[in-house]
């Protein structure tokens, strides 16, 4: 039980690292929008046009390896696994 | 003909002397003017557009130095990528959307011009109204003055005009106006970075 426990744990911090990681490691909180830079050739202003898109903020990271964390402090609730 | 040739030239004169400055709308179209803001917090860096802008400069290319004017910003139009985030920026705390739907920039008028070509840097001075304070502001600018461009700018049905791009940099400081003045401090910062390029149009 403890092992099912502490591997539970371990893929759901895993599974935060990732999320955050593949959403391009947000440090801010997530968005859900994405700015597209643009460029107006004649009066030469950088601008951005605003496009729908989920981005993972540091919220995520932090929930998975609070949430793998308290698993893995949990599972020392149970009984070592005997050996056999 | 003597006196007839005096006459013209003097009346031509006249006209330039008293020449009128251009009126450029600056309710963009294209959906291109955007002011943003960064406030560079302890916690988080906080980043935004909007682009609600509106409002008229008056703009004389051959006195630059009298430009006058109001640039408006509708405040509801004010954005950052977390919903949250957003709904306390234009929440009663913050920047109270409800009661103060507008923020102002009045140009009194630029100081310290040097023009070259059709581009005039000059420090902008004049008024912000935020929150219904108004506070002076003097800030960097620079004009361009793109004589002619409108249409090329607005498409083959665009009418023939003139454009006139403004470009500045400046920060205010939202104790001074009264935007959650000493709260937050440790997570959201005193200081607002604001940058404004913006195109206005004088159509013929």
């Amino acid at each position: 039980m403890r092992n099912v426990i502490q591997k539970i744990g371990f893929y759901l911090a895993l599974a935060g690292v990732i999320v955050w990681l593949i959403g391009g490691a947000r440090k801010g909180f997530y968005v859900v929008t994405e700015e597209i830079p643009q460029f107006d050739p004649i009066t030469e202003i950088e601008y951005s046009d605003t496009r729908s898109k989920f981005i993972p903020g540091i919220e995520f990271l932090f929930t998975g390896l609070i949430f793998g964390g308290s698993f893995c402090l949990i599972s020392f609730l149970f009984s070592k696994p005997l050996i056999k | 003909m003597k006196l007839l040739l005096t006459l013209t030239l003097f009346s031509g004169l006249a006209l330039q002397v008293s020449a009128t400055p251009i009126s450029f709308d600056f309710a963009d179209p294209k959906g291109v003017n955007t002011i943003s803001f960064n406030l560079d917090g302890p916690l988080e860096s906080i980043s935004g557009t909007a682009k609600g802008v509106s409002g008229r400069v008056q703009f004389d290319p051959k006195a630059p130095e009298n430009t006058t004017g109001t640039i408006d910003l509708d405040v509801s139009s004010l954005h950052v990528g977390n919903p949250r985030m957003k709904g306390h920026l234009h929440g009663p705390q913050w920047m109270d959307v409800a009661k103060h739907p507008d923020i102002q920039f009045k140009v009194a008028r630029l100081n310290n011009v040097e023009t070259t070509g059709n581009i005039t840097s000059a420090d902008i001075v004049g008024e912000i109204t935020v929150k219904g304070v108004t506070r002076a502001v003097t800030a960097k600018t620079t004009l361009t003055y793109l004589k002619g461009k409108l249409k090329a700018r607005m498409g083959p049905r665009g009418q023939d005009g003139d454009l006139l791009v403004i470009r500045t940099k400046f920060s205010i400081f939202r104790n001074d106006f009264g935007i959650s003045a000493g709260q937050s401090n440790e997570k959201v910062a005193n200081e607002i970075e604001i940058s404004m390029s913006i195109a206005g149009q004088a159509p013929y």
